[in-house]
């Protein structure tokens, strides 16, 4: 199995490959841990905001 | 008459059409001549109808002929991104996966286009389902050695190299502001919704928009008056009184040409009478974040759900996304469902606090770079979709307008975002400043 040189979480890499099949060169995988391990920071950060508003809204009053 | 730079526009074609100059057929017969001159080297359409243009161009003449009343696209050759679906063509999304797909319907937008009287040339190559994951066979109208961009990229290029006088095109994290500058045209992204999305094959829903490509401000204005209710904007010639704000960390990110371009374009519009404030808004910087969070399972979603779809062909990067899609939990997903309207509220503060009618900053963070890259293409996306998420999260209207050029002669440009349904007034800005770069080139 392709390994991510800096992926903390063989797990994660283990669960993409399951997903996306064969054929994946290891720059494929990089790419989108990379992405997936960027998504997981950014999750801390998204976590710890104070809510605004209806939840997916947009809101129709800004003109 | 010839396929002139004047002609080459909805305006000046439709003028011509009107006044006799020339017919829809006389018209349509010039871009299928640049259509066929052009093909070769930019590749821009992924299927072109030349039968069923002609017949739409025969019956736009005959309803000129017996003085029935035209659309504002009567006689008009576009074309449709290939995610859009257009009845009985292919409908594709640049994909093996989904090779031998036809249509059976039109899309809405299609039928509105259809209902202003435009001719329906073909549909425009797309990065693999509109992810920007693979290298499509089209090259930038500039130079065929460099990239289009995407992931509308033969929209931009079609419409830049007059084989279509203005294209559709879809944009969910800058694909049409971003190829529209890169090969020097106008792209505009609209208020989310504002262009009804049904019969489009949108892999992320909460941040597709439609949009537009055409070569000036003014046919922009004209074509989206043919698909969304959108009052004409009222054309001026100054910008007196109106306030911008420079987004300048996007600005200090992109490269040296294309800082130079923007500082030249501010300079015009400080000499066209507009107040430039540069505005800080950290949480733009958590549009990517979210708009991801949001996209990637909602692309494994959509596309789970397309009838007789075979994953296995799909290009690696596409199915690696799309697999990373299925690993974002809901929890997460409703994370970014919450954090949006947390930017949204951001930008809108600034527009009060500042009392702006726009916020600007570059629409490509450097010229084209080449057509073919090993560079793996998040990396080559990830400067790009900063420059142009937060459009698509807060989903107000944002238009690419050309800048300038870089060293090397590419074209470069400039991005402009006005509050929701301000469309008017932020197309009424763009072309003040259009025509004053313009006739500064010409000076």
């Amino acid at each position: 199995m392709p390994r991510h040189p800096a992926d903390p979480s063989p797990e994660l890499v283990r669960m993409l490959c399951a997903r996306a099949g064969p054929g994946l060169s290891d720059d494929d995988l990089t790419a989108v841990v990379d992405v997936l391990i960027a998504h997981q920071e950014a999750m801390t950060r998204l976590r710890g905001l104070e809510p605004v508003g209806e939840v997916g809204a947009f809101d129709p009053t800004w003109r | 008459m010839a396929l002139n730079d004047e002609m080459a526009t909805i305006a000046g074609a439709a003028t011509a059409l009107r006044d006799r100059d020339v017919s829809a057929a006389e018209l349509l017969g010039q871009v299928l001549d640049r259509l066929h001159a052009t093909e070769p080297v930019v590749r821009a359409y992924a299927h072109v109808d030349e039968d069923g243009a002609r017949a739409a161009a025969a019956r736009a003449d005959e309803a000129l002929a017996h003085g029935e009343p035209l659309g504002p696209l009567h006689g008009i050759p576009v074309a449709v991104k290939d995610v859009i679906a257009v009845a009985d063509m292919p409908l594709e999304a640049g994909s093996r996966a989904l090779a031998g797909r036809v249509a059976d319907h039109d899309a809405e937008v299609v039928s509105r286009l259809r209902r202003g009287g435009a001719v329906i040339v073909g549909k425009t190559i797309t990065h693999e389902l509109a992810f920007g994951q693979n290298t499509p066979p089209t090259r930038n109208a500039y130079d065929p050695e460099r990239e289009p961009g995407g992931s509308s990229a033969g929209s931009a290029v079609a419409t830049a190299v007059g084989s279509a006088l203005a294209a559709i095109g879809t944009d969910g994290g800058g694909s049409v502001r971003h190829p529209a500058a890169l090969n020097g045209v106008v792209g505009l992204k609209p208020t989310y919704g504002l262009i009804d999305t049904a019969g489009v094959l949108a892999m992320g829903p909460s941040l597709e928009h439609l949009g537009t490509f055409t070569r000036t401000v003014e046919d922009c204005a004209l074509f989206l008056s043919a698909i969304a209710p959108c009052p004409a904007p009222a054309w001026r010639n100054d910008l007196a009184g109106a306030r911008l704000g420079v987004l300048r960390s996007f600005v200090e990110a992109s490269d040296r040409d294309v800082q130079e371009a923007f500082a030249a374009a501010s300079g015009l519009l400080r000499d066209l009478g507009a107040e430039l404030v540069d505005v800080d808004i950290p949480e733009i910087e958590l549009a990517v974040p979210v708009g991801l969070a949001l996209v990637l399972p909602e692309s494994a979603d959509a596309f789970g759900q397309v009838p007789r779809a075979d994953s296995s062909r799909l290009e690696p990067g596409t199915r690696a996304l799309l697999a990373a899609g299925g690993l974002v939990t809901a929890g997460d997903y409703l994370v970014a469902r919450r954090a949006r309207p947390v930017v949204q509220a951001a930008v809108r503060g600034a527009f009060q606090d500042h009392r702006l009618d726009g916020l600007i900053c570059p629409s490509a963070p450097a010229p084209a770079g080449p057509a073919e890259s090993e560079e793996p293409a998040m990396k080559r996306l990830a400067r790009p979709l900063r420059l142009h998420m937060w459009a698509n999260v807060t989903g107000m209207p944002s238009v690419s307008v050309p800048c300038g050029r870089s060293a090397d002669g590419l074209p470069l440009g400039i991005q402009l975002a006005a509050a929701p349904f301000a469309e008017s007034r932020l197309l009424a800005i763009a072309a003040a400043f259009e025509r004053a770069a313009r006739s500064g080139l010409a000076s």
